[in-house]
């Protein structure tokens, strides 16, 4: 068992759901097989951080990119993804969850766009914590859909070149618009970005685990966290530094930080 | 009986109407009853306006009453932006071509038209906030934040008439409607906040004190301004109650009156997050 503090929890932790595909073929069965085990790895991680107090949980379900697999995956992903949101739905509300999406939701069928939609106004109202999906997303095409939008601006008069600034393109990057992430893991074993919340990963912590989504346990989670909470203690002597300049090593653990 | 007693024995009649339709009966049954509500305040707005032309009533009511559903619909533009931007827009030039096509009606035109541009966000709008409100959270929450709205502007009501009988005192503004007073408002704003406080204790404990307090002052405060705004449409009228429907409380826009204001403010705590459900 992993201890953690309760103090000093990361705030936003965000969640590359790596592994699905690898996990189905390691068992000779099919992809989306390995989709819906996922799916309750989901359920589970959304469960522990709630119980945890994190107050930010965005996870990567699906990029931009992945709308080029083959059609039967990516019908299956949406209807894995209404399901989980039918299903969800009472104890979303009951918790005081924050549902909503990031990312490009318009390109969503119909019968995934009405769940959501639904949902995320009903949770509009909710505090407790903020569960961010990626849907249709990708970082490189917020930050762009970001520059548009203040480009539209200069156009028209409204802002001055001189004022897009950092603050000014964050204003327009949903990801975000909670705050940053403070943590970024990805499971599966890949040591990638891959497109995700580039903006928001700036200074966020970065935790690679070589579990496979679908196995991904609360346990994992404390890991993780435990790992980030390491290298916070050995950070905080210097508090005033910002984290741009960090050993190396940061990047690329497979396993936590050894405190 | 006096009229406060007649007021509140109309009031408890009204809870089991309305308690079941928000906590029981699909959520779709509330937004019709909020219809209701929607469609004869219209007609008696517009028979302000309109005196005794019922196809210029029936304009305006209809026109209320889609612009209700739309605002419901879209909860004023969170979903499907397009749908509610569009009737946004529609609301002027829609009054202004409905005038046009009634050159009988021209020596009051501006009148007319002035109210069937206001109608429906005045009295549709503003009570659709009442309808997306019931549609936030849990089925439970929803209905309790209609309630709480409920008791912010008619606690307020009931405590404005206990206070302002009992105490007297310096007039409000006599020239909109004479009997108001400053007790009265006070005793009002003490209501407001004792209906937040019930449902902070009783039956929407996501609401705290300390944002749920405030929140009752200022949507009391809007409400009883929301009471003196519809006493000048009736004065500039010539009319006391804007219809006999309820014994003890006036027609149904002179009940609607605090309550769409307060609503209004109600609802706008939520979606800015000066109130969250948890």
């Amino acid at each position: 068992m992993t201890l953690i503090e309760a103090r000093n929890l990361p705030r936003h932790v965000a969640i590359v759901m790596d592994g699905n595909g690898r996990w189905a073929e390691l068992r000779g069965r099919p992809r989306t097989a390995g989709h819906r085990a996922g799916s309750h790895a989901v359920r589970r991680i959304v469960r522990t951080a709630r119980r945890l107090g994190i107050e930010q949980l965005t996870l990567y379900a699906f990029s931009e990119q992945n709308w080029g697999r083959p059609d039967d995956e990516v019908d299956a992903l949406m209807n894995l993804l209404q399901e989980f949101l039918v299903s969800e739905r009472d104890e979303i509300l009951q918790n005081g969850i924050q549902l909503r999406a990031v990312g490009n939701t318009q390109k969503l069928p119909p019968h995934v766009r009405e769940v959501l939609d639904e949902l995320s106004v009903r949770s509009s109202a909710n505090r407790r914590m903020v569960l961010s999906l990626a849907l249709s997303y990708g970082g490189r095409e917020e930050i762009a859909c970001a520059a548009r939008t203040l480009a539209q601006q200069v156009r028209d008069g409204t802002l001055d070149p001189a004022e897009v600034t950092e603050e000014a393109l964050a204003r327009h990057i949903p990801s975000v618009s909670f705050g940053d992430p403070d943590l970024l893991i990805r499971t599966g074993g890949e040591v990638r970005i891959s497109n995700f919340l580039l903006w928001g990963a700036a200074y966020a912590e970065l935790f690679f685990s070589r579990t496979l989504w679908p196995d991904y346990t609360a346990e994992d989670l404390y890991e993780a966290i435990a790992a980030y909470q390491g290298r916070q203690r050995r950070f905080g002597l210097v508090p005033f530094v910002r984290p741009s300049a960090r050993p190396s090593e940061l990047v690329g653990h497979t396993e936590p930080a050894p405190t | 009986m006096s009229n406060l007693a007649r007021r509140i024995i109309t009031g408890l009649l009204f809870l089991p109407v309305i308690l079941p339709l928000l906590y029981v009966t699909p959520l779709w049954t509330f937004t019709l009853f909020g219809a209701l509500i929607v469609g004869l305040g219209a007609w008696e707005f517009f028979t302000l306006s309109h005196g005794d032309d019922r196809v210029g009533r029936a304009a305006g009511t209809v026109l209320s009453l889609l612009f209700y559903f739309v605002v419901w619909y879209t909860r004023f533009g969170q979903v499907h932006g397009g749908l509610f931007a569009a009737a946004m827009m529609a609301v002027v030039p829609v009054a202004l071509l409905f005038s046009l096509t009634r050159p009988s009606r021209i020596p009051n035109a501006l009148v007319e038209t002035g109210a069937l541009a206001l109608g429906p966000f005045y009295v549709g709008g503003l009570m659709g906030c009442i309808g997306a409100m019931h549609d936030l959270g849990t089925h439970a929450q929803g209905a309790g934040l209609v309630v709480m709205t409920l008791m912010i502007a008619w606690f307020g009501d009931t405590g404005a008439m206990a206070f302002g009988k009992n105490l007297g005192g310096p007039k409000l503004y006599p020239a909109v409607s004479p009997n108001k007073t400053w007790s009265g408002s006070l005793g009002g704003l003490l209501g407001s906040v004792l209906g937040v406080v019930f449902a902070h204790f009783v039956y929407l404990p996501a609401v705290s004190l300390e944002r749920g307090i405030p929140l009752a002052i200022v949507a009391g405060s809007v409400g009883q301004l929301g009471d003196l705004c519809e006493s000048v449409l009736k004065r500039s009228a010539g009319v006391k109650d804007s219809g006999g429907l309820l014994p003890g409380h006036g027609g149904i826009l002179d009940r609607i009156d605090a309550l769409t204001f307060t609503a209004g403010v109600v609802y706008l705590a939520l979606r800015t997050g000066w109130i969250t459900l948890s």
